[in-house]
């Protein structure tokens, strides 16, 4: 529903109607309107296309970063692996929220702080599960061969490395998509996310938030899609993880 | 968070898969259906307000108890001579008072002096009231009163004035303070100056207690001494400030009450909910859009609330230095396009009243409810929006940035805004500052469209000079009228409040039809109480006078 | 003894860590584009000595290294500044004590709910597991888990503020002037926490009993008769358990993310709302202190479980990575 967007669903999230603010949920506006009469159904999903946006490009934000530190932690081994866990560790020591607001903090508001803070935030987890892979991958016969043979450290990392890795990284992508969008709507609901006209979805919580005794449908409708844009990738990281090691479980 | 437990140990996986898909589908449709229908069964339509309170009807004055009072936000000073936040007067009143008053009609009478003579380009000679005292004994005698008027006019040793010393510029127009007696104080000003009795309503008429000032001018702040009808207990920073009743106080039997407790609650929601939940038995400014919801609660009988416009203007200025505001006709392509009834309607919910000019319903006679500035107000007009266009040289219109606070409710503002005007060919960049950023910008004259309003004060000229004078201090438009000018100057000058009121008419013609500053509507003093609270007077400064509050 | 080498190089780790943070929250001041003091005050007209006080403790004008000692040495005496902006002149730590125990009492129920719920209706799930019940269980954990914190307490409030009027959804009063009004102010935020938290708890708590009882019928397969059940009943709890705690911490970190929204949402003066307040008002200061503050916990916090669980837990060695 979301990201089909504007194509199907030809309603100008921003024309004004004042006669008819903060209307309940009717034919004419299925989530109802906001303040200044505009329709919440348009606007929602505007903003849960923004909402999509920022929290995927922060995660690839985190694995681009994250993975090619990952392998070379592994690989490499000794002094490196130490400094860049090190490194990782001390980014691990902020709760994910705090963080994330830290770096808004300092850099200001706007779409792409909040994709650098979210992004920087998930950086570690990928670092962490891919070394872990590396170490399993790189005792292995054809890698010691490889190594042995004298091949390029890079070319063996992504040529044989990488390949093995790829299903561990997709996996974390989408657990990492889910806990992007939960932090991207709790600072735009904090109003230190994307800044109006182009709001995410928990920018229009933070809006209506205030009319809830009056208007329930104006916070309560773009909550429910959040919730529903996070089960998503929930369920398909389940699916997943089952899919690729059905002898995983219970979580570390 | 991103972590889950698997259950894969106890069924096959594709199993699995497909119940939890159709889980997820079936949570989602069952979600969806649940709050359609209940909405079509009227389950989530929000019903009255039903709280149960306490079922008062006695008539006579009771006296005990604790006021619970939710404000808008914390206390920021202690020391009335340094403080710069109209929301601190709150406090104020109950521990400082005041040297005099004003009553629901905006006029003055006496506190803490008992009486005056108001003589034309004479001095003032206040009479003090008999056996005041602050709450650590000091009685407020002349030298009391001498020690703070010096206080505020910087005239004291550094360390014992006032950081920083705001009401300097309030007292600027005193010449001289003289201790005549022990009850009698002789005020000479430079020149006549109307509104000077008016602004010893406020807090350069708050008096502290010099022995306490003197004793440890730094504690002070922390510990701050009055004569008001309550006494500082303390302030714990963004939770409440607690004051404990005065029983030396001037009034025989005030202050009723035992204690008052003030609390901020910055959200204007949870504050209506607070006092609906019985945690608070008295709020000051509540959000517009709550008013169905006030009504509705005081249709149960159990809360009563009152809203009047206050001294203070809301709008925005246009600058008149700066392009295209250097233009008269583009300025008033703006006034004409602004729908003031669309905005009352919509983001006021009806709550406040539309202003011709900086001088508000609450200054009584001064105010002219007969005058718009064209036909249609408080409506828009945009064909004679398009005809100043066109006489501005801008038929196509122009583009301009609107700086405003970076709050949800003012950005919605301006989106409203942004459609009026769009509709005549104006477009509007809506710009979102911190409220420092933003007096900092319109004292720099760095601005187009700025909004920015006022809380006001009880004389007009204190709301008209300041802003709309070429050499007012507010007047950041640098709006430069010489007629304007000449009536404000004359209007201050004399103290016949009959000679002052047409000045005041004419000049608030001119100033909104040369549009420097498009007007909206007067800031509202909006107040909700429990119906066991009594004795509460909505004077138009928007205090709270505890003294006279009671509890049944 | 492998054990104290163990504690020790936790502990050194942990400084380490610390000292880290540390820097990172103080030199992140430094990375706001322009000059901080003007970003934080404003452009002009502020008050010059709130600016000189500012510009010293920020450690602005001095060699990197220098700064940061003097502002470490002053923080650990617990001098972590003044706030410029929120409340001028108030010192930092005073802020953050005076709203301590909002944020602790909120946590410490939360983390209490949370457990003991999650825990119940995991062994409840486990044992009626593949049952309506379960699969109730398990939509609704993992609903209330996707949604985010704020979300979560919006929907309490609509339902046990607004229509039905059992909770107040704002506001607070001190436990030691009034514990019944307290609580009542306090169930709605601790509850929409506990709900979040409770998710990952149950599902533990769910497959954890499932694979202790599954062990102990494997190993007495002859079992038979009540007793004997509520005997291994009993034992698979007990080895159940000993993990969940260790989840139970982890979720620390989830929980002081979602202290500050909660803080925000229902208005509790708290160290998280304090946060946020310093953030849209940019008072650096408070932003320094309570970052550091929030962290310097969480990592605490972390280090104690994790010690714990390497303790604990048989199966991990010590000394292993």
């Amino acid at each position: 529903m979301i990201t089909i967007g504007p194509i199907v669903y030809t309603v100008n999230p921003f024309t004004v109607n004042t006669i008819n603010k903060l209307a309940p949920p009717n034919l004419n506006d299925f989530f109802g309107t906001d303040l200044l009469g505009r329709d919440l159904f348009a606007r929602s999903i505007l903003g849960g296309e923004i909402s999509l946006y920022i929290s995927t490009v922060s995660v690839i934000f985190s694995l681009v970063l994250g993975v090619p530190l990952g392998l070379i932690a592994g690989y490499s081994k000794g002094m490196v692996d130490e400094v860049i866990m090190r490194i990782m560790d001390i980014i691990l020591a902020f709760p994910g929220l705090v963080l994330a607001l830290l770096v808004v903090a300092v850099l200001g508001i706007g779409i792409n702080n909040a994709i650098i803070a979210i992004g920087f935030t998930g950086i570690p987890i990928f670092a962490r599960i891919v070394r872990s892979v590396v170490l399993k991958i790189s005792e292995l016969d054809y890698v010691e061969a490889a190594r042995a043979l004298g091949f390029n450290r890079w070319r063996i990392m992504i040529r044989h490395i990488l390949p093995n890795v790829s299903s561990v990284i997709i996996l974390q992508f989408t657990l990492s998509l889910a806990a992007a969008i939960l932090t991207e709507a709790a600072l735009s609901f904090l109003g230190l996310g994307a800044p109006a006209p182009l709001q995410s979805l928990g920018g229009i919580v933070q809006e209506g938030f205030p009319f809830l005794q009056n208007a329930w449908w104006y916070a309560i409708f773009p909550g429910i899609l959040i919730t529903v844009a996070v089960l998503g990738p929930n369920f398909l990281g389940d699916g997943l993880r089952d899919l690729l090691d059905p002898k995983l479980r219970g979580s570390s | 968070m991103g972590t889950s437990a698997s259950n894969s140990k106890d069924s096959s996986n594709p199993d699995k898969n497909r119940r939890r898909i159709l889980l997820a589908g079936g949570v989602i449709v069952v979600g969806a259906a649940a709050v359609l229908g209940g909405y079509e069964l009227g389950l989530f339509k929000p019903s009255p307000g039903t709280m149960t309170t306490s079922a008062t009807s006695s008539a006579s004055i009771k006296t005990g108890g604790t006021l619970t009072i939710a404000i808008d936000s914390d206390i920021v000073r202690l020391d009335p001579h340094a403080s710069n936040a109209a929301v601190d007067r709150v406090m104020y009143q109950s521990l400082y008072g005041h040297f005099i008053d004003i009553n629901l009609k905006t006029e003055i009478v006496p506190a803490i002096a008992q009486s005056w003579t108001q003589p034309d380009s004479q001095p003032y000679i206040f009479t003090l009231r008999d056996g005041v005292k602050f709450h650590d004994g000091t009685a407020v005698d002349a030298a009391a009163v001498k020690f703070n008027f010096d206080r505020m006019m910087g005239l004291l040793d550094p360390k014992l004035l006032p950081t920083p010393n705001v009401r300097k510029s309030e007292v600027s127009s005193i010449d001289t303070v003289a201790v005549v007696d022990s009850k009698t104080v002789k005020i000479a000003l430079k020149t006549p100056f109307a509104p000077f009795l008016s602004i010893l309503t406020d807090r350069a008429g708050m008096l502290v207690s010099p022995t306490a000032v003197q004793k440890d001018p730094v504690g002070f702040v922390k510990n701050p001494v009055g004569a008001g009808p309550f006494k500082f207990v303390e302030w714990i920073s963004g939770d409440h400030v607690t004051l404990n009743r005065n029983p030396n106080y001037y009034v025989p039997g005030e202050p009723y009450l035992d204690t008052v407790i003030i609390k901020p609650v910055v959200d204007p929601s949870t504050r209506l909910l607070d006092i609906e939940s019985g945690t608070v038995d008295f709020i000051r400014f509540f959000a517009d859009s709550d008013i169905n919801k006030i009504k509705s609660d005081v249709a149960t009988g159990n809360f009563g609330y009152v809203v009047n416009p206050s001294f203070g203007f809301n709008g925005f200025e246009l600058n008149t230095m700066k392009a295209p505001f250097d233009n008269k006709f583009a300025r008033q392509a703006v006034l004409y396009a602004i729908d003031v009834q669309q905005y009352i309607d919509t983001i006021t919910f009806g709550v406040e009243q539309q202003i011709n000019g900086p001088i508000t319903p609450a200054h009584g006679a001064f105010y002219d409810p007969t005058f718009k500035p064209f036909d249609k107000w408080p409506h828009a007009d945009p064909d004679l929006a398009k005809q100043a266009l066109q006489q501005a040289g801008m038929p196509s219109g122009f583009s301009y940035d609107y700086i405003t606070l970076p709050t949800t409710i003012e950005r919605q503002i301006a989106e409203l805004f942004q459609s009026q005007l769009s509709a005549v060919g104006i477009k509007m960049n809506i710009v979102q500052e911190d409220f420092t950023r933003i007096l900092t910008d319109s004292e720099n004259h760095n601005f187009q469209g700025c909004r920015l309003g006022w809380s006001g004060r009880p004389d007009p000229d204190q709301n008209a000079y300041t802003w709309f004078h070429s050499t007012g201090s507010f007047n950041d438009a640098r709006y430069n009228n010489p007629t304007v000018d000449n009536l404000l100057q004359q209007a201050r000058s004399t103290t016949s409040t009959s000679d002052r009121i047409p000045l005041y008419q004419q000049a608030v013609r001119l100033i909104t039809t040369d549009a420097p500053y498009v007007f909206l509507t007067a800031f509202p003093n909006g107040f909700v109480w429990k119906s066991n609270v009594k004795g509460f007077s909505p004077i138009p400064d928007g205090m709270v006078r505890t003294s006279e509050i009671y509890k049944t | 003894m492998a054990l104290l080498a163990f504690i020790l190089r936790r502990i050194a780790s942990l400084i380490l860590v610390l000292l880290a943070v540390s820097f990172l929250v103080y030199a992140s001041v430094l990375l706001i584009p322009g000059d901080p003091v003007t970003a934080i005050l404003g452009a002009e007209g502020y008050d010059p000595v709130i600016a000189a006080q500012l510009r010293h403790e920020l450690g602005l004008g001095e060699p990197l290294p220098v700064a940061f000692a003097g502002w470490l040495e002053r923080a650990i005496v617990g001098d972590l500044g003044t706030s410029v902006v929120l409340s001028t002149r108030t010192s930092i730590s005073t802020l953050l004590m005076q709203r301590l125990p909002v944020t602790m009492e909120l946590a410490v129920l939360t983390m209490v709910m949370a457990v003991v719920l999650g825990v119940l209706l995991g062994i409840v799930a486990a044992l009626r597991r593949n049952t309506k019940l379960d699969i109730c269980v398990s939509v609704a954990s993992l609903t209330t888990y996707s949604m985010p914190p704020f979300f979560r307490g919006i929907l309490l409030i609509l339902f046990f503020s607004i229509y039905i009027k059992i909770f107040p959804s704002g506001g607070y009063f001190s436990f030691l002037e009034d514990p019944v009004r307290n609580l009542t102010l306090m169930a709605l935020p601790a509850l929409s926490l506990t709900l979040g938290l409770m998710g990952v708890i149950t599902r533990f708590t769910r497959s954890s009993m499932i694979e202790a009882m599954e062990k102990e019928f494997i190993t007495t397969a002859t079992a038979k008769g009540l007793p004997e059940r509520l005997i291994i009943f009993r034992h698979a709890l007990r080895n159940a358990l000993i993990p969940v705690v260790t989840v139970a911490g982890l979720q620390f970190g989830a929980l002081m993310g979602g202290v500050v929204i909660t803080e925000t949402v229902f208005g509790l003066p708290g160290i998280g709302s304090l946060l946020v307040q310093g953030i849209l008002e940019r008072d650096y200061p408070v932003i320094q202190g309570a970052t550091l503050f929030v962290t310097i916990t969480f990592v605490l916090v972390n280090t104690a479980v994790d010690m714990l669980y390497s303790l604990i837990d048989p199966r991990v060695k010590i000394g292993g990575r």
